[in-house]
């Protein structure tokens, strides 16, 4: 107490022009200090409502731990929620693909936040929209459960508004329980299979959990978030579980490899997705007289860029596109397409070291699929001409999946030949692709390169 | 006249060979009776004549009564390995300067031109004098002028049977012209390998090493193919040929799109049996039924 009595004399009986300029600036921090005093105690906390729905939900929100047989360190965690009182409890297929795909290897098990546990048995995956179907196994430990409810999004009026709150909870990161909350954006533009657009951060860990409306009904289940982004995340919409239930819930556990299951499924996806890309409009891009397939933006997403290779002399501009979406199967990610284009002018060059560099372009193209176990790729290089098209250089390359019987990976190479000192390179990749699919898409591809002249009389009677 | 009357006829002589050490001591000496002798120093075979004889054929050289026993020398033969090397080195340097003008961009400038050409020089006159350099460890010979005229003479040759590969794979789409490079490379390196030794082993091995080399090359290649195999599921180097040219130089006629995808449909059935094939370091897994 002295000392600090001592430290306020000090300052008021040694008065000085630069105590006084001290006393000063100390009065200033004082009021800035209590002009910031406001925002910070308005910095967001929990609101009631994020309480009330940790409140309301956490006797049916469970951790799941897949867990090697004998073993009792976990391989994965994500999350999961009760949806029947009889123990019947959904999450990601990619948190159990263990389960679902070496379940003689791999248990999955859960954790409630009261500490109940025990051991799931997988009934049933929607391996396309990312679902999974487990039941608590029954013995003396199963306990009786609360359910979630579903929202019912089938009036039009009850449907998700853009900008309404979302809840969504799990356990991020495998660091215990939690509450994140954030608002509904509308459904994911460009995603083959539909997800919702949830502003709020979901982290590893929270697969498989629910996301929660104001009234605590559950509109979609936590499934990924963009690493490129800040609280870019995604939700499966409720809908696909809800089928799930209503085809599964009685079904007899799952003991052996689920391949053919996936399979099917995947077969299903790939020809819808098949049929779409082919019934899509190409976007008209012109290089040196050649229109080049650029798929359209609503489909797939582009990226362009112009560069300069090696020096000034050789220039190319370069189009890629992808498709947003994927299907996990546990293996690798299938049912994708994607396409490149590589338009090059050498004109600074002349046609000799043109053709050089035109050919180690093309020489440097890799035919692998990422997917194991695969096939090693069966090629077919040809010269074609179609009536419409400049000269092509075209090779096909096909790999076929050992685990997802009749299913390919197939990669088109086109090298136009329309001149001497310009070209352009494309390729077309699709995963998961039925034979006779591969074959469609990469005569589409091809097909799409026409000569300009031709491409707009053919292109304005294309719908 | 028949043979054996000639040999009757013709007169004998005594050849006589003293072997000296290295101080110039004579070690041994050994006599050959016969009419006409060759005495062979590895690679050169040189004719041995008596005086007499000599005298004559001078003189019926001069009168052009009768032909010389020995087979006229032509031009080319007369000329030496230094001179061939720096003829080779000269059509190596013109085939170098052109790919390297290709290989470069207008913006090159000459001490790009010139870095690479020393480099490669000095690479050639390397692998030339390592060889030599065993020729005079083995044999006392080091036959430096004759090394540089193989590589330089392989060099070219592989630079021309390239160049002439891959236009043939693009202008008669003869695809597999351009996707055995390494094999080819592989080859000629063998063809090489044997060309240096033969110089370096002694004439009385020349059989065997004809046939180490031969096994050696066809062993490699071999190899490069399994390895290809293993790696692609094709013995060829690569899966598809790249070489492109300029347009007009294709005279291959080309498909139309349906008739190409058409006869793809055969590569399903070729995928199917090895999709079915579990290979080592994969489980069968996904064979089970669900």
């Amino acid at each position: 107490m002295q000392s600090i009595r001592g430290f306020f004399s000090f300052y008021a009986f040694k008065p000085s022009l630069a105590n006084a300029g001290l006393a000063f600036f100390m009065l200033l921090a004082a009021c800035v200090a209590r002009a910031q005093a406001p925002t910070a105690s308005s910095a967001p906390l929990v609101t009631s409502a994020a309480q009330a729905m940790w409140n309301k939900a956490r006797t049916q929100l469970v951790r799941i731990r897949i867990v090697p047989i004998g073993q009792t360190s976990q391989a994965t965690v994500g999350s999961g929620f009760f949806v029947s009182q009889d123990g019947l409890l959904i999450s990601n297929f990619h948190v159990i693909s263990l389960v679902a795909l070496k379940p003689d290897r791999y248990q999955a098990l859960y954790e409630t936040p009261s500490g109940d546990k025990g051991e799931l048995h997988l009934l049933g995956v929607d391996v396309v929209n990312d679902v999974a179907l487990l039941r608590i196994k029954p013995g003396k430990e199963a306990k009786p459960t609360d359910a979630l409810k579903f929202r019912d999004s089938s009036k039009v009026s009850d449907a998700l508004q853009r900008g309404e709150r979302i809840f969504s909870l799990g356990n991020p990161l495998d660091v215990g329980f939690a509450v994140v909350e954030g608002t509904y954006n509308g459904l994911v533009e460009r995603s083959f299979t539909p997800r919702l657009f949830f502003s709020g951060a979901i982290n590893s860990g929270m697969s498989g959990g629910p996301a929660l409306d104001a009234q605590g009904n559950v509109v979609g289940i936590n499934v990924a978030k963009r690493l490129d982004g800040e609280q870019v995340s995604f939700l499966v919409p409720a809908e696909h579980a809800q089928k799930l239930i209503q085809m599964h819930q009685a079904s007899a556990p799952i003991t052996t490899p689920l391949y053919n299951t996936l399979t099917q499924q995947l077969t299903q996806y790939q020809q819808q997705l098949t049929e779409r890309f082919i019934s899509t409009p190409w976007k008209p891009q012109v290089n040196a007289g050649v229109s080049i397939p650029i798929p359209s933006d609503d489909f797939l997403r582009c990226w362009g860029r112009r560069e300069q290779m090696e020096s000034k002399a050789f220039q190319f501009s370069r189009t890629d596109c992808r498709m947003d979406s994927s299907v996990f199967t546990g293996e690798g990610n299938l049912g994708m397409i994607s396409t490149q284009h590589e338009s090059y002018d050498g004109s600074k060059l002349g046609p000799t070291r043109f053709m050089d560099r035109y050919t180690k372009s093309f020489e440097n193209e890799n035919f692998f699929s990422g997917i194991r176990p695969s096939t090693k790729p069966q090629c077919k290089q040809t010269s074609l001409k179609n009536l419409a098209s400049p000269r092509l250089e075209t090779v096909l390359c096909l790999s076929a999946y050992k685990r997802f019987k009749g299913l390919y990976s197939v990669s088109m190479l086109v090298v136009t030949q329309e001149g001497q000192i310009t070209g352009t390179l494309g390729r077309l990749n699709a995963t998961g692709v039925s034979f006779d699919n591969a074959l469609k898409l990469a005569q589409h591809f091809t097909d799409g390169f026409k000569l300009t002249k031709v491409a707009t009389s053919v292109g304005a009677a294309k719908p | 006249m028949s043979a054996p009357e000639a040999k009757a006829t013709a007169p004998q002589h005594t050849l006589t060979i003293e072997y000296l050490d290295a101080q110039g001591q004579l070690q041994r000496t050994e006599q050959i009776q016969g009419a006409h002798f060759t005495l062979r120093v590895q690679a050169d075979a040189l004719a041995v004549v008596s005086l007499e004889a000599a005298v004559q054929e001078a003189n019926n050289s001069r009168t052009d009564h009768m032909l010389s026993p020995a087979l006229p020398t032509k031009n080319w033969q007369r000329i030496t390995p230094r001179v061939w090397a720096m003829i080779l080195f000269g059509i190596f340097a013109v085939l170098s300067a052109l790919e390297f003008w290709i290989e470069y961009n207008p913006d090159s400038t000459t001490q790009n031109y010139v870095t690479v050409a020393l480099g490669v020089t000095a690479v050639i006159a390397l692998w030339a004098a390592f060889w030599a350099l065993l020729g005079k460890i083995f044999t006392k010979h080091a036959y430096f002028w004759q090394h540089l005229c193989i590589v330089l003479g392989v060099g070219i040759v592989l630079s021309l049977l390239m160049a002439s590969m891959h236009f043939l794979s693009f202008s008669l789409s003869w695809r597999v012209l351009g996707q055995i490079n390494y094999l080819t490379m592989l080859t000629l390196l063998g063809l090489m390998a044997w060309m240096h030794l033969r110089l370096i082993v002694p004439k009385a091995r020349d059989h065997s090493l004809r046939l180490s080399m031969l096994s050696f090359t066809l062993l490699s290649v071999a190899l490069l193919m399994w390895t290809n195999h293993r790696r692609q599921d094709t013995v060829l180097d690569t899966l598809h040929s790249p070489h492109l040219y300029r347009p007009w130089l294709q005279l291959s006629t080309p498909q139309s799109s349906q008739a190409f995808f058409e006869q793809s449909k055969s590569l399903e059935a070729t995928l199917k049996a090895k999709a079915g094939v579990t290979e080592p370091g994969e489980d069968n897994t996904g064979s089970q039924e669900d």
